[in-house]
């Protein structure tokens, strides 16, 4: 058994084995560099959103409904209709640079209606829109994934 | 703060997505009712789960979304550790109890974030201090209840052991008046369903109970505090332990066109092409037999003398850092040089290096050992407190193969301006 610890190597269970006729299973911790969702050709579409909510909002929604009215926008349902936002599923990501925050009033507007629907892993064009400053102070990167280009990478 | 239902609705839809304390199971199906008939905040699990939220306590207190997270997890806390059920009777001391320790796994788990808002309700005065983590400005009321506050904090002390002794001091007249209590302390919350009661347990069952049970070292009587600074030492040694092998990988690094291949046969319960009789053997009996396998193995052929500096200024250093150089065993060349004015090989016995140091530390010598027997990779290890380095010095010794791997406190001054490659060992700070 000793000198075939030896040779095992390489592995979390190096130098250890079961006295039950076999070697313990073997684990092995790698960092992934890269995943599928930053390959190229993978991503259909991707956009970056940042909003920089003030400080001193308190109430995240009302101060957004403010902003719309003073663009003549009345309520979201009337914002929906206006804006073009994503129509598909999107996988939230980091952005690899740095992202500049939303400037005007209808780019804040539409980046906080992408961000309202952006759960910790997906954006959700029918999911509910939570206007939380949680969810509205985040900056990411939201990826449509193309899997039928999955199969046509290298 | 002016809150609103559609953002409290928000924040609660917020923190079962983050999924704190595996509260997602109750606060998505949970129905949220404002209504001014709880003080606070309460959850009713005896029908379909209800949160009952007061919208003026929340206007009163809370200031942000991470206040109304921290108050939804308090409420959270008492429902799924089942308060209700555990305890019949509903005193003012018991209420103490429970919401002491809740803050506590609160504050223990996701830090001063949320507890920052049972800091700013209750006052650091009294039994009230032992509802909130301690502020930095609070060194006066620090005195009372250090010890118990400590213990709670520190989660070494179970909800009815608080209470045990919250009553005894009431006995003796030692706690007088009790502070309002945040949460599920009404009595007209009727018990959880049997149905709710398995959604309990789900979450139980779900939930990373690290901070919340005690450790079975932290029972009964241990000193805490010793127990603390053996983990930040423990901590700190595995740190230098991990920065230093690193700092070994690169100097002792072989070099990949001088290295020897060794092929040796190895016994592994898993069917190999080559082993044929291992085939045969799995049809006669069915269970998987062991076969021979090849290995290849890679064996630098050019190992590195290492040289360690035995004057005495870094025995600590030393002798953790022959442990991690068994490691690197195959890259060694043995023995070791231990030097001080002269080089002598160093011995192990019992686990520890022998050598015969003469106090003083000088580095000539080692070089001069390099020259004379022709070494092409070698490591210094040294506090670098050495004479001056001189050219001649170094005559005869390959610069290329040459490291030196520095104390923490080392000085790097006379390699550097050679042009030798030093490496400088982390603190220890133990």
């Amino acid at each position: 058994m000793e000198q075939l610890n030896d040779h095992i190597t390489g592995t979390r269970s190096h130098g250890l084995l079961h006295n039950t006729g076999g070697p313990r299973s073997r684990t092995r911790t790698e960092n992934v560099q890269r995943s599928a969702v930053n390959a190229p050709g993978m991503a259909a579409a991707s956009e970056n959103h940042f909003l920089q909510l003030p400080e001193w909002v308190t109430n995240p929604e009302s101060w957004l409904l403010q902003m719309a009215r003073e663009e003549g926008i009345d309520g979201w349902e009337e914002a929906e209709r206006l804006f073009i936002l994503p129509r598909n599923k999107m996988t939230v990501t980091q952005p690899e640079g740095p992202v500049e925050p939303a400037q005007g009033n209808l780019w804040i507007l539409r980046t906080a209606m992408i961000l309202a629907r952006t759960n910790g892993q997906r954006y959700l064009p029918e999911g509910p829109a939570v206007f939380t400053r949680h969810r509205l102070d985040r900056c990411l990167r939201l990826v449509e994934i193309d899997l039928n280009g999955y199969y046509g990478m290298d | 703060m002016e809150w609103t239902e559609t953002h409290i609705r928000g924040v609660i839809a917020d923190l079962a997505e983050e999924d704190f304390f595996a509260c997602r199971a109750l606060f998505r199906i949970a129905r949220v009712e404002f209504t001014d008939k709880v003080p606070t905040l309460a959850v009713s699990l005896s029908a379909s789960p209800r949160l009952y939220v007061n919208l003026g306590f929340l206007n009163a207190h809370a200031r942000s979304e991470d206040d109304v997270k921290a108050v939804l997890m308090h409420e959270f806390l008492h429902v799924v550790l089942q308060h209700t059920e555990k305890f019949k009777s509903n005193t003012p001391l018991l209420n103490v109890a429970l919401d002491a320790v809740i803050n506590s796994i609160i504050h223990r788990t996701y830090g001063e974030r949320y507890s920052d808002f049972f800091k700013r309700f209750y006052k650091p005065n009294g039994l009230e201090a032992l509802l909130r983590p301690w502020g930095e400005a609070d060194e006066a009321t620090k005195a009372q209840w250090q010890k118990l506050h400590t213990q709670v904090y520190t989660g070494a002390v179970a909800a009815d052991d608080l209470y045990e002794l919250f009553r005894s001091l009431a006995r003796v007249r030692f706690i007088e008046g009790y502070p309002d209590c945040i949460g599920n302390h009404e009595d007209w919350i009727p018990e959880a369903s049997e149905e709710n009661r398995e959604l309990i347990e789900g979450i139980l069952k779900r939930m990373d109970g690290t901070r919340i049970w005690n450790k079975p070292k932290q029972y009964g009587v241990s000193d805490l505090e010793e127990l603390e600074r053996r983990r930040i030492r423990e901590r700190s040694l595995r740190e230098w332990r991990r920065d230093t092998r690193r700092i070994l990988e690169q100097c002792l690094r072989p070099d990949p066109a001088k290295s020897e291949e060794t092929v040796r046969p190895v016994q592994l319960p898993i069917l190999s092409p080559g082993d044929r009789r291992a085939f045969a053997m799995l049809g006669v009996n069915g269970f998987i037999p062991f076969a021979e396998h090849r290995t290849v193995r890679r064996k630098p052929s050019e190992t590195v003398n290492v040289y360690l500096d035995v004057s005495g200024s870094m025995s600590e250093e030393i002798d953790r850092l022959l442990l991690l150089l068994t490691g690197f065993k195959d890259r060694i060349r043995r023995p070791l040089w231990a030097f001080s004015n002269v080089v002598e090989p160093a011995v192990f016995r019992n686990g520890t290096v022998e050598y015969k140091s003469t106090g003083g530390t000088g580095i000539s010598c080692v070089f001069d050992h390099i020259h004379e027997n022709g070494f092409r990779r070698s490591l210094i290890v040294t506090d670098g407190y050495v004479e001056a380095i001189t050219p001649q010095m170094l005559s005869g010794v390959p610069r290329e193969g040459l490291r030196v791997l520095l104390s923490a406190t080392g000085q790097a001054a006379a390699f550097e301006r050679h042009g030798i490659r030093y490496h400088q060992l982390k603190n220890l700070n133990l």
